[in-house]
Protein backbone atom coordinates (compact mmCIF):
# COMPACT_ATOMS: atom_id res chain seq x y z
CA UNK A 1 0.00 0.00 0.00
CA UNK A 2 2.43 2.24 0.76
CA UNK A 3 4.59 1.55 -2.57
CA UNK A 4 1.09 2.58 -4.41
CA UNK A 5 1.14 5.79 -2.19
CA UNK A 6 4.46 6.89 -2.74
CA UNK A 7 4.44 6.54 -6.82
CA UNK A 8 1.15 7.84 -6.43
CA UNK A 9 1.69 10.53 -8.94
CA UNK A 10 3.82 8.43 -10.99
CA UNK A 11 0.71 5.82 -11.78
CA UNK A 12 -1.67 9.23 -12.08
CA UNK A 13 0.80 10.66 -15.00
CA UNK A 14 0.35 7.11 -16.60
CA UNK A 15 -2.89 6.56 -16.31
CA UNK A 16 -3.29 9.83 -18.37
CA UNK A 17 -0.66 10.11 -20.60
CA UNK A 18 -0.62 6.48 -21.04
CA UNK A 19 -4.38 6.73 -23.62
CA UNK A 20 -3.06 10.35 -24.53
CA UNK A 21 -0.04 8.65 -26.10
CA UNK A 22 -2.51 6.58 -27.49
CA UNK A 23 -4.73 9.20 -28.73
CA UNK A 24 -2.04 11.47 -30.47
CA UNK A 25 0.03 8.51 -31.80
CA UNK A 26 -3.52 7.31 -33.92
CA UNK A 27 -5.35 10.57 -34.70
CA UNK A 28 -3.11 11.78 -37.44
CA UNK A 29 -3.51 8.27 -39.47
CA UNK A 30 -7.41 7.90 -38.27
CA UNK A 31 -8.41 11.69 -40.08
CA UNK A 32 -6.21 10.63 -43.20
CA UNK A 33 -8.41 7.43 -42.66
CA UNK A 34 -11.19 9.42 -42.93
CA UNK A 35 -10.65 12.25 -45.54
CA UNK A 36 -9.28 8.89 -47.78
CA UNK A 37 -13.24 7.96 -47.64
CA UNK A 38 -15.18 10.85 -47.64
CA UNK A 39 -12.59 13.58 -49.25
CA UNK A 40 -11.92 17.06 -48.92
CA UNK A 41 -15.45 18.32 -50.63
CA UNK A 42 -15.87 21.60 -52.43
CA UNK A 43 -19.20 22.28 -52.06
CA UNK A 44 -21.67 23.82 -54.93
CA UNK A 45 -25.36 24.14 -55.77
CA UNK A 46 -26.80 24.67 -59.30
CA UNK A 47 -25.56 28.36 -60.81
CA UNK A 48 -22.16 28.71 -58.65
CA UNK A 49 -19.14 27.99 -59.98
CA UNK A 50 -16.58 26.41 -58.64
CA UNK A 51 -12.49 26.46 -59.66
CA UNK A 52 -11.03 23.28 -59.45
CA UNK A 53 -7.01 22.05 -60.51
CA UNK A 54 -7.12 25.17 -62.45
CA UNK A 55 -10.28 24.73 -64.50
CA UNK A 56 -14.12 25.83 -63.43
CA UNK A 57 -17.11 24.39 -63.05
CA UNK A 58 -20.55 24.75 -62.66
CA UNK A 59 -24.04 23.06 -62.79
CA UNK A 60 -25.98 24.05 -65.03
CA UNK A 61 -29.11 21.27 -65.05
CA UNK A 62 -30.06 18.29 -63.48
CA UNK A 63 -33.37 16.55 -63.74
CA UNK A 64 -34.28 12.96 -62.42
CA UNK A 65 -36.99 10.09 -64.65
CA UNK A 66 -38.95 7.49 -62.30
CA UNK A 67 -39.39 4.51 -63.59
CA UNK A 68 -43.29 4.60 -64.09
CA UNK A 69 -43.22 7.71 -66.03
CA UNK A 70 -43.05 7.74 -69.92
CA UNK A 71 -39.88 9.12 -69.84
CA UNK A 72 -38.93 6.60 -67.43
CA UNK A 73 -40.18 3.15 -69.23
CA UNK A 74 -39.01 5.00 -73.16
CA UNK A 75 -35.69 4.85 -71.01
CA UNK A 76 -35.94 0.98 -69.84
CA UNK A 77 -35.95 1.96 -66.52
CA UNK A 78 -36.55 -1.44 -64.07
CA UNK A 79 -38.85 -0.82 -61.35
CA UNK A 80 -37.69 1.14 -58.27
CA UNK A 81 -35.25 2.70 -60.28
CA UNK A 82 -34.80 6.45 -60.74
CA UNK A 83 -32.65 8.23 -63.82
CA UNK A 84 -30.36 10.90 -62.83
CA UNK A 85 -28.90 13.53 -65.15
CA UNK A 86 -26.49 16.32 -64.46
CA UNK A 87 -24.95 19.15 -67.02
CA UNK A 88 -22.08 20.65 -65.99
CA UNK A 89 -20.49 23.65 -67.64
CA UNK A 90 -16.71 23.24 -68.00
CA UNK A 91 -14.29 26.30 -68.38
CA UNK A 92 -10.62 24.15 -69.26
CA UNK A 93 -7.61 26.04 -67.77
CA UNK A 94 -4.26 25.85 -69.56
CA UNK A 95 -4.62 21.84 -69.14
CA UNK A 96 -7.58 20.24 -70.15
CA UNK A 97 -8.84 18.40 -67.33
CA UNK A 98 -9.65 14.57 -67.14
CA UNK A 99 -12.29 13.50 -64.63
CA UNK A 100 -14.33 10.82 -62.96
CA UNK A 101 -18.23 11.43 -61.92
CA UNK A 102 -20.10 9.61 -59.43
CA UNK A 103 -23.47 10.07 -57.54
CA UNK A 104 -23.93 9.89 -53.84
CA UNK A 105 -27.00 9.55 -51.81
CA UNK A 106 -27.60 12.28 -49.52
CA UNK A 107 -25.89 10.65 -46.99
CA UNK A 108 -22.99 10.03 -48.58
CA UNK A 109 -22.32 6.65 -48.01
CA UNK A 110 -23.24 5.25 -51.24
CA UNK A 111 -21.67 5.86 -54.34
CA UNK A 112 -22.67 5.08 -57.96
CA UNK A 113 -20.75 5.23 -61.35
CA UNK A 114 -22.05 6.36 -64.38
CA UNK A 115 -25.00 4.64 -65.81
CA UNK A 116 -24.26 1.88 -68.81
CA UNK A 117 -26.62 0.42 -71.60
CA UNK A 118 -27.54 -2.19 -69.08
CA UNK A 119 -29.26 0.12 -66.55
CA UNK A 120 -31.21 2.96 -69.03
CA UNK A 121 -30.86 3.62 -72.85
CA UNK A 122 -30.10 7.37 -72.68
CA UNK A 123 -28.34 9.72 -75.06
CA UNK A 124 -26.74 13.05 -74.33
CA UNK A 125 -28.41 15.81 -75.80
CA UNK A 126 -27.40 17.85 -78.87
CA UNK A 127 -24.28 19.66 -78.17
CA UNK A 128 -23.27 17.94 -75.10
CA UNK A 129 -19.93 15.63 -73.93
CA UNK A 130 -20.35 12.60 -71.87
CA UNK A 131 -16.71 12.97 -70.92
CA UNK A 132 -14.67 15.35 -69.42
CA UNK A 133 -11.97 15.95 -72.99
CA UNK A 134 -8.57 16.36 -72.26
CA UNK A 135 -8.30 18.25 -75.64
CA UNK A 136 -11.27 20.87 -75.28
CA UNK A 137 -10.42 23.98 -76.91
CA UNK A 138 -12.83 25.80 -74.86
CA UNK A 139 -15.78 26.13 -72.56
CA UNK A 140 -18.01 23.00 -73.14
CA UNK A 141 -21.02 21.11 -71.46
CA UNK A 142 -20.85 17.47 -69.77
CA UNK A 143 -23.85 15.89 -69.41
CA UNK A 144 -23.51 12.39 -66.99
CA UNK A 145 -26.30 9.78 -66.45
CA UNK A 146 -27.04 7.87 -63.51
CA UNK A 147 -29.49 5.01 -62.90
CA UNK A 148 -29.78 4.77 -58.80
CA UNK A 149 -32.41 2.78 -56.09
CA UNK A 150 -35.48 5.54 -55.31
CA UNK A 151 -34.55 5.72 -52.24
CA UNK A 152 -30.90 7.60 -53.83
CA UNK A 153 -32.59 9.75 -55.39
CA UNK A 154 -33.81 12.03 -53.03
CA UNK A 155 -31.13 14.70 -52.34
CA UNK A 156 -28.08 13.39 -54.10
CA UNK A 157 -24.64 14.81 -54.86
CA UNK A 158 -22.68 14.57 -57.50
CA UNK A 159 -18.83 13.81 -56.66
CA UNK A 160 -16.29 15.02 -59.74
CA UNK A 161 -12.77 14.23 -58.55
CA UNK A 162 -9.84 14.26 -60.47
CA UNK A 163 -6.97 11.45 -59.49
CA UNK A 164 -4.04 13.40 -59.20
CA UNK A 165 -6.20 16.32 -57.02
CA UNK A 166 -7.80 13.72 -54.69
CA UNK A 167 -8.49 14.11 -51.55
CA UNK A 168 -9.71 17.01 -53.06
CA UNK A 169 -13.41 16.67 -54.93
CA UNK A 170 -15.78 18.55 -55.64
CA UNK A 171 -19.90 18.03 -54.59
CA UNK A 172 -22.63 19.37 -56.26
CA UNK A 173 -26.00 19.50 -54.90
CA UNK A 174 -28.75 18.29 -57.45
CA UNK B 1 6.05 -2.95 -2.39
CA UNK B 2 8.09 -6.24 -0.63
CA UNK B 3 10.99 -7.97 -2.66
CA UNK B 4 8.52 -11.69 -2.66
CA UNK B 5 5.83 -9.77 -4.13
CA UNK B 6 8.10 -7.73 -6.72
CA UNK B 7 9.17 -10.85 -8.15
CA UNK B 8 5.48 -12.35 -8.04
CA UNK B 9 4.77 -9.68 -10.21
CA UNK B 10 7.34 -9.84 -12.38
CA UNK B 11 6.94 -13.28 -12.99
CA UNK B 12 3.24 -12.71 -13.36
CA UNK B 13 3.67 -9.96 -16.06
CA UNK B 14 6.18 -12.66 -18.15
CA UNK B 15 3.62 -14.78 -18.44
CA UNK B 16 1.12 -12.43 -19.28
CA UNK B 17 3.65 -11.38 -21.89
CA UNK B 18 3.95 -15.08 -23.13
CA UNK B 19 0.34 -15.84 -23.37
CA UNK B 20 -0.28 -12.75 -25.87
CA UNK B 21 2.61 -14.30 -28.28
CA UNK B 22 0.97 -17.45 -27.95
CA UNK B 23 -2.42 -16.08 -28.75
CA UNK B 24 -1.47 -13.84 -31.62
CA UNK B 25 -3.24 -14.32 -34.54
CA UNK B 26 -2.02 -16.35 -37.27
CA UNK B 27 -1.50 -14.46 -40.82
CA UNK B 28 -4.48 -15.95 -42.07
CA UNK B 29 -6.66 -15.01 -39.23
CA UNK B 30 -4.76 -11.58 -38.93
CA UNK B 31 -5.01 -11.19 -42.86
CA UNK B 32 -7.62 -13.31 -44.37
CA UNK B 33 -10.64 -12.63 -45.56
CA UNK B 34 -13.98 -12.90 -43.25
CA UNK B 35 -16.43 -15.36 -44.32
CA UNK B 36 -19.86 -15.19 -44.30
CA UNK B 37 -21.62 -18.58 -44.84
CA UNK B 38 -25.04 -19.07 -46.25
CA UNK B 39 -27.28 -21.78 -47.67
CA UNK B 40 -28.21 -21.53 -50.99
CA UNK B 41 -31.06 -18.74 -51.28
CA UNK B 42 -29.88 -16.73 -48.15
CA UNK B 43 -28.57 -13.66 -48.41
CA UNK B 44 -25.29 -12.93 -47.32
CA UNK B 45 -23.82 -9.52 -46.93
CA UNK B 46 -20.23 -8.38 -46.67
CA UNK B 47 -18.66 -4.98 -46.66
CA UNK B 48 -19.39 -4.17 -50.20
CA UNK B 49 -21.38 -7.16 -51.70
CA UNK B 50 -24.63 -8.72 -50.99
CA UNK B 51 -25.01 -12.05 -52.83
CA UNK B 52 -27.58 -14.82 -52.98
CA UNK B 53 -26.31 -18.16 -54.23
CA UNK B 54 -28.98 -20.09 -56.25
CA UNK B 55 -28.85 -23.54 -58.49
CA UNK B 56 -25.64 -24.98 -58.25
CA UNK B 57 -25.30 -27.90 -61.58
CA UNK B 58 -22.11 -29.70 -63.32
CA UNK B 59 -22.02 -30.94 -66.79
CA UNK B 60 -19.59 -31.48 -69.23
CA UNK B 61 -20.35 -28.39 -71.87
CA UNK B 62 -21.74 -25.18 -71.30
CA UNK B 63 -24.16 -23.30 -73.06
CA UNK B 64 -25.18 -19.38 -72.50
CA UNK B 65 -28.96 -19.40 -72.26
CA UNK B 66 -28.93 -16.16 -74.42
CA UNK B 67 -26.95 -17.50 -77.60
CA UNK B 68 -27.05 -20.81 -77.39
CA UNK B 69 -22.90 -21.13 -77.41
CA UNK B 70 -21.18 -23.99 -76.81
CA UNK B 71 -18.13 -24.53 -74.50
CA UNK B 72 -15.81 -27.40 -73.77
CA UNK B 73 -13.73 -28.59 -71.34
CA UNK B 74 -10.93 -31.03 -70.12
CA UNK B 75 -13.05 -31.20 -66.92
CA UNK B 76 -16.00 -30.62 -65.59
CA UNK B 77 -17.91 -27.28 -65.72
CA UNK B 78 -19.66 -26.37 -62.06
CA UNK B 79 -21.86 -23.49 -62.28
CA UNK B 80 -23.73 -21.61 -59.69
CA UNK B 81 -26.60 -18.88 -59.90
CA UNK B 82 -26.31 -15.47 -58.07
CA UNK B 83 -27.60 -12.35 -57.39
CA UNK B 84 -25.52 -9.57 -56.24
CA UNK B 85 -25.08 -6.18 -55.83
CA UNK B 86 -22.57 -3.92 -54.01
CA UNK B 87 -23.23 -1.69 -50.45
CA UNK B 88 -21.70 1.33 -50.64
CA UNK B 89 -19.66 2.14 -54.02
CA UNK B 90 -19.24 0.26 -57.71
CA UNK B 91 -17.52 -3.28 -57.99
CA UNK B 92 -16.84 -5.70 -59.72
CA UNK B 93 -17.47 -9.29 -58.17
CA UNK B 94 -14.60 -12.13 -58.60
CA UNK B 95 -15.39 -15.98 -57.73
CA UNK B 96 -13.25 -18.58 -56.74
CA UNK B 97 -14.02 -22.24 -55.88
CA UNK B 98 -12.06 -24.27 -53.56
CA UNK B 99 -12.50 -27.79 -53.34
CA UNK B 100 -9.52 -30.34 -51.79
CA UNK B 101 -7.28 -27.54 -51.10
CA UNK B 102 -7.26 -26.29 -54.51
CA UNK B 103 -8.55 -23.14 -55.46
CA UNK B 104 -10.19 -22.40 -58.93
CA UNK B 105 -10.96 -19.14 -60.30
CA UNK B 106 -13.94 -18.14 -62.18
CA UNK B 107 -13.93 -18.54 -65.74
CA UNK B 108 -13.20 -15.82 -67.81
CA UNK B 109 -14.72 -17.70 -70.89
CA UNK B 110 -18.26 -15.74 -71.04
CA UNK B 111 -16.69 -12.50 -71.76
CA UNK B 112 -19.04 -10.08 -71.09
CA UNK B 113 -21.96 -12.50 -70.63
CA UNK B 114 -20.29 -13.50 -67.27
CA UNK B 115 -21.21 -11.52 -64.04
CA UNK B 116 -17.58 -11.04 -63.64
CA UNK B 117 -17.47 -8.38 -66.23
CA UNK B 118 -20.17 -6.27 -65.08
CA UNK B 119 -20.13 -3.74 -62.75
CA UNK B 120 -22.03 -4.05 -59.38
CA UNK B 121 -24.00 -1.34 -58.46
CA UNK B 122 -25.41 -0.96 -54.50
CA UNK B 123 -29.34 -1.23 -54.74
CA UNK B 124 -29.42 -2.67 -58.50
CA UNK B 125 -28.92 -6.50 -58.10
CA UNK B 126 -27.24 -8.18 -60.66
CA UNK B 127 -28.23 -11.76 -61.70
CA UNK B 128 -25.89 -14.62 -63.76
CA UNK B 129 -23.87 -17.33 -63.53
CA UNK B 130 -20.62 -18.36 -62.41
CA UNK B 131 -18.66 -21.26 -63.66
CA UNK B 132 -15.87 -22.85 -62.74
CA UNK B 133 -13.77 -26.05 -64.62
CA UNK B 134 -12.47 -28.13 -62.40
CA UNK B 135 -10.70 -31.54 -63.12
CA UNK B 136 -13.18 -34.76 -63.18
CA UNK B 137 -11.61 -36.57 -60.16
CA UNK B 138 -12.70 -33.56 -58.11
CA UNK B 139 -16.34 -33.95 -58.95
CA UNK B 140 -17.22 -36.04 -55.78
CA UNK B 141 -16.14 -33.54 -53.33
CA UNK B 142 -17.07 -30.93 -51.03
CA UNK B 143 -16.48 -27.51 -52.61
CA UNK B 144 -16.30 -23.96 -51.52
CA UNK B 145 -17.49 -21.26 -53.46
CA UNK B 146 -16.71 -17.78 -52.84
CA UNK B 147 -17.88 -14.58 -54.01
CA UNK B 148 -16.00 -10.97 -53.17
CA UNK B 149 -15.75 -7.55 -54.82
CA UNK B 150 -12.78 -7.37 -57.20
CA UNK B 151 -8.95 -6.95 -55.69
CA UNK B 152 -7.75 -9.03 -53.00
CA UNK B 153 -9.90 -10.16 -50.07
CA UNK B 154 -7.70 -10.05 -47.74
CA UNK B 155 -9.45 -8.50 -44.69
CA UNK B 156 -12.75 -7.95 -46.81
CA UNK B 157 -15.27 -10.15 -46.53
CA UNK B 158 -16.43 -12.98 -48.99
CA UNK B 159 -19.54 -14.83 -49.48
CA UNK B 160 -18.97 -18.99 -48.92
CA UNK B 161 -21.41 -21.53 -50.15
CA UNK B 162 -20.19 -24.62 -49.08
CA UNK B 163 -21.69 -27.87 -51.74
CA UNK B 164 -21.17 -31.27 -51.77
CA UNK B 165 -20.55 -31.92 -55.48
CA UNK B 166 -21.12 -36.00 -54.65
CA UNK B 167 -24.76 -35.36 -54.32
CA UNK B 168 -25.01 -33.43 -57.57
CA UNK B 169 -24.91 -35.13 -61.41
CA UNK B 170 -22.57 -34.24 -64.01
CA UNK B 171 -24.75 -33.78 -66.52
CA UNK B 172 -24.27 -33.93 -70.87
CA UNK B 173 -24.60 -30.23 -70.83
CA UNK B 174 -25.67 -27.28 -68.15
CA UNK B 175 -27.05 -23.67 -68.67
CA UNK B 176 -24.74 -20.30 -67.80
CA UNK B 177 -27.36 -17.53 -67.24
CA UNK B 178 -26.65 -14.92 -68.97
CA UNK B 179 -25.50 -11.76 -66.52
CA UNK B 180 -27.65 -8.63 -66.44
CA UNK B 181 -29.65 -6.17 -64.01
CA UNK B 182 -32.71 -7.23 -62.17
CA UNK B 183 -35.71 -5.61 -60.72
CA UNK B 184 -34.52 -4.60 -57.80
Amino acid sequence: MSWLKSNRWALLALVVLAPAALVVALSAGWFDYVEQQNGRPIRAVAGQTVEYGGSQFSLLESYRVDADTDRGQAAGLRPGTTLVSATIGVTPGAEPPSCSVELTDASGERRWAEATFADADVTNADGTESYCSTDAEGPYRLQVFFVVPDDAAEAPELRFSRLDLLPDLVLFEL
Amino acid sequence: MTRPLAWLAAAGILVAAGAVVLLEPGEQLAQGPIVVAVDPGEEGAGRNVVATFGDVRMGEVLELDSTGAMYTTEGVWVAVDVVAESVVSPTGLQSTLEIDGKEYLGSERLDTDGIESWTLAAGLPTAGTVVFEIPPELAGGTAHVRLAGSGTPRLDSVIELTVDLSSLEVAPSVTALAAGRVDP
